[in-house]
């Protein structure tokens, strides 16, 4: 089954952009952009969630001064942006967001509304790829269930239809589970999953067998994966934070292992990240966001460096990578 | 005491060597022939069986018209294949419908690509044409179907339609909505049976329990009621997950809250009535 994925290895991230827990300014948001495409990057994903509409407006500036069929664009439904007068600085992890706060509607009618009212923050007559954002229970709770029902009855309906009539080229999930991924395939027919930190160095759960081997069920159904939060939110990239959240001890160590192992063979830990994820074959792209344009020209320049073969056989023979996992000249 | 004749409405056989079985790959446990003899000594009382299409050609139809004919009464009836998307399809349905043992036919929806294949504007006439021929659709689907099959009973309210192994629910997953909410529609909005059966191979393979399948059947009879559940055993496939013996226990088990009636008809009554069994 041929379905369409966006272009990789490398794709960008768009909450950053968003002000995703600091401010980046209108100069540094514009040079990000115009570094990614400089570097190749092709493939942009964004969503009205992302500082209510800021990632949206500013991917839609720079994108809109581009050829519109030399790039592909991802954005999201299931939050509605409703103005809110009485702008507040700061809301959960956006800094200065735009004056607008989120309904969440995953019904069909809002999946077509969301749609359209993206297409005016961008400016863009057309996005390439839909994503129905955040149906996991770390955002709703024990309540994702009736969540992801009402999407499968809902948005997911209104997404097919938009696939068939030839607006969109694909339709997904935006998660950061592998749950409603799993579901998602039996209940609908889903093109590609951007599912964040479930494809990592540090974390396999998207290939584990005893978490439903959603890596093998893509590939059944021809569907991909696009790789969100490369790094795990920081321990991948120098950092101590693993999924937003200080890291255990376990996770800790053997992110120092990694980094040893990469280290002896003068390769930087990052490299190792965004190489290992883009060499499984579901893997459409890996979207590491950035906040400026050294940040962005720096993934781009990671995911080509050269890594020794030692660097995967030794990660291999220690057990920090699955048996199953590729690695890059070994798939 | 049962009042009706006991039916497993829905059992294949295979004999790998004829060679069309596209899905039966030898990595899977049951690759290996089936005869209608290993079947014998699990029916207990089930006096009657449904031999339903294993693989999508009209060869294999002969071949279980065949071995139904010489099954000695046992199969009862045949759920047979044609392709729906040719242009002759009708003609053939036709000739196929003379024979009194071909009960129905089932196109293998579950493997298409379009998930929207039943409707299709050039399988629109051989689905008339199974009303013209008094023959019923097994419907082969899985919940990615189910935002849309509706349209086929919109489309040919006539029809005699059984849902197969309730929908396929990916219960290994947790998988229940929204594959519960639609199929309550769809036997609310529509006069389909569906078929008891298939749902151990839908659960994990080696560790399912009672309390796994028991939401899934509850909300079966829940849809359905007695009156429009038919049991199947799914066998050879059911060996997959526990065997015949195990679901036939399971739904013995789960179907205790029904009244001796009710039970006679879902494990026999309403498959003689649905295919017409002789």
């Amino acid at each position: 089954m041929t379905r369409f994925a966006p272009p990789g290895p490398l794709g960008m991230g768009g909450a950053p952009l968003g002000n995703n827990l600091e401010a980046v300014s209108e100069d540094d948001a514009r040079a990000a952009l115009h570094a990614a495409w400089d570097a190749g990057i092709r493939y942009f994903d964004t969503a009205p969630q992302y500082g209510f509409g800021l990632s949206e407006h500013r991917f839609g500036a720079v994108l809109r001064t581009r050829p519109r069929d030399e790039f592909t664009l991802s954005t999201k439904v299931g939050r509605l942006l409703v103005p809110n007068p009485g702008k507040p600085s700061a809301r959960g992890n956006w800094i200065d967001p735009l004056p607008f706060r989120m309904k969440y509607d995953y019904s069909e009618k809002a999946a077509w509304l969301s749609v359209e009212q993206s297409l005016h923050r961008l400016g863009l007559s057309r996005i390439d790829i839909a994503l129905i954002h955040d149906i996991g229970e770390d955002t709703h709770g024990r309540a994702w269930e009736q969540q992801f029902e009402e999407a499968m009855a809902g948005a997911a309906k209104a997404l097919t239809q938009m696939r068939k009539e030839g607006i969109i080229k694909a339709w997904g999930l935006g998660v950061n589970r592998v749950d409603p991924c799993l579901r998602a395939l039996e209940a609908a027919d889903p093109d590609l999953f951007l599912c964040a930190g479930r494809y990592t160095l540090l974390d396999h759960s998207a290939l584990d067998p005893a978490m439903g081997g959603l890596m093998d069920a893509c590939a059944r159904r021809g569907a991909r994966i696009i790789a969100g939060g490369p790094y795990n939110s920081g321990l991948l990239a120098g950092g101590t934070t693993f999924n937003y959240q200080p890291a255990a001890p376990d996770l800790l160590a053997k992110a120092s292992r990694m980094n040893a192992i990469c280290a002896a063979s003068g390769v930087d830990l990052k490299s190792a990240a965004l190489q290992f994820i883009a060499a499984h074959p579901v893997v459409a792209a890996a979207i590491p966001g950035g906040k400026n344009a050294a940040e962005v020209t720096q993934n781009a320049a990671l995911m080509k460096a050269p890594i020794p073969g030692e660097v995967w056989a030794t990660m291999r023979a220690e057990g920090l990578i699955p048996e199953n996992a590729p690695t890059p000249g070994n798939m | 005491m049962l009042l009706t004749a006991q039916i497993d409405a829905h059992h294949h056989v295979w004999r790998l060597a004829r060679g069309d079985y596209d899905w039966l790959t030898p990595n899977l446990p049951i690759h290996r022939d089936y005869t209608l003899d290993d079947l014998r000594p699990k029916l207990g009382e089930i006096t009657g069986t449904v031999l339903v299409q294993a693989a999508s050609t009209e060869a294999e139809t002969r071949y279980l018209l065949d071995i139904a004919r010489t099954s000695d009464g046992l199969v009862r009836g045949v759920i047979g294949w044609t392709d729906f998307a040719a242009p002759d399809a009708p003609d053939r349905i036709g000739a196929m419908a003379r024979d009194p043992l071909l009960k129905g036919l089932r196109p293998m929806l579950q493997d298409m690509e379009d998930l929207e294949w039943i409707l299709r504007p050039e399988v629109q006439p051989a689905l008339r044409a199974l009303v013209r021929h008094n023959l019923r659709l097994d419907l082969l689907i899985r919940p990615r179907h189910m935002n849309h099959i509706h349209r086929l009973a919109e489309a040919h309210p006539d029809l005699p339609v059984v849902i197969d192994h309730g929908a396929k629910p990916a219960i290994r997953i947790g998988l229940f909505q929204p594959w519960g909410g639609q199929l309550r529609y769809l036997a609310r909005t529509t006069n389909w049976c569906c078929k008891l059966s298939g749902l151990v191979t839908e659960a994990n393979h080696l560790q399912w329990d009672l309390d796994d399948i028991r939401p899934y059947v509850d909300h079966l009879i829940a849809c359905f009621g007695p009156e429009r559940l038919i049991w199947g055993s799914d066998w050879p496939v059911v060996n997959l997950a526990g065997g015949y013996a195990a679901w036939r226990a399971t739904t013995d088990t789960l179907l205790g809250g029904l009244s001796a009636a009710e039970k006679a008809a879902v494990m026999g009554g309403n498959a003689m009535r649905f295919y017409g069994l002789g």
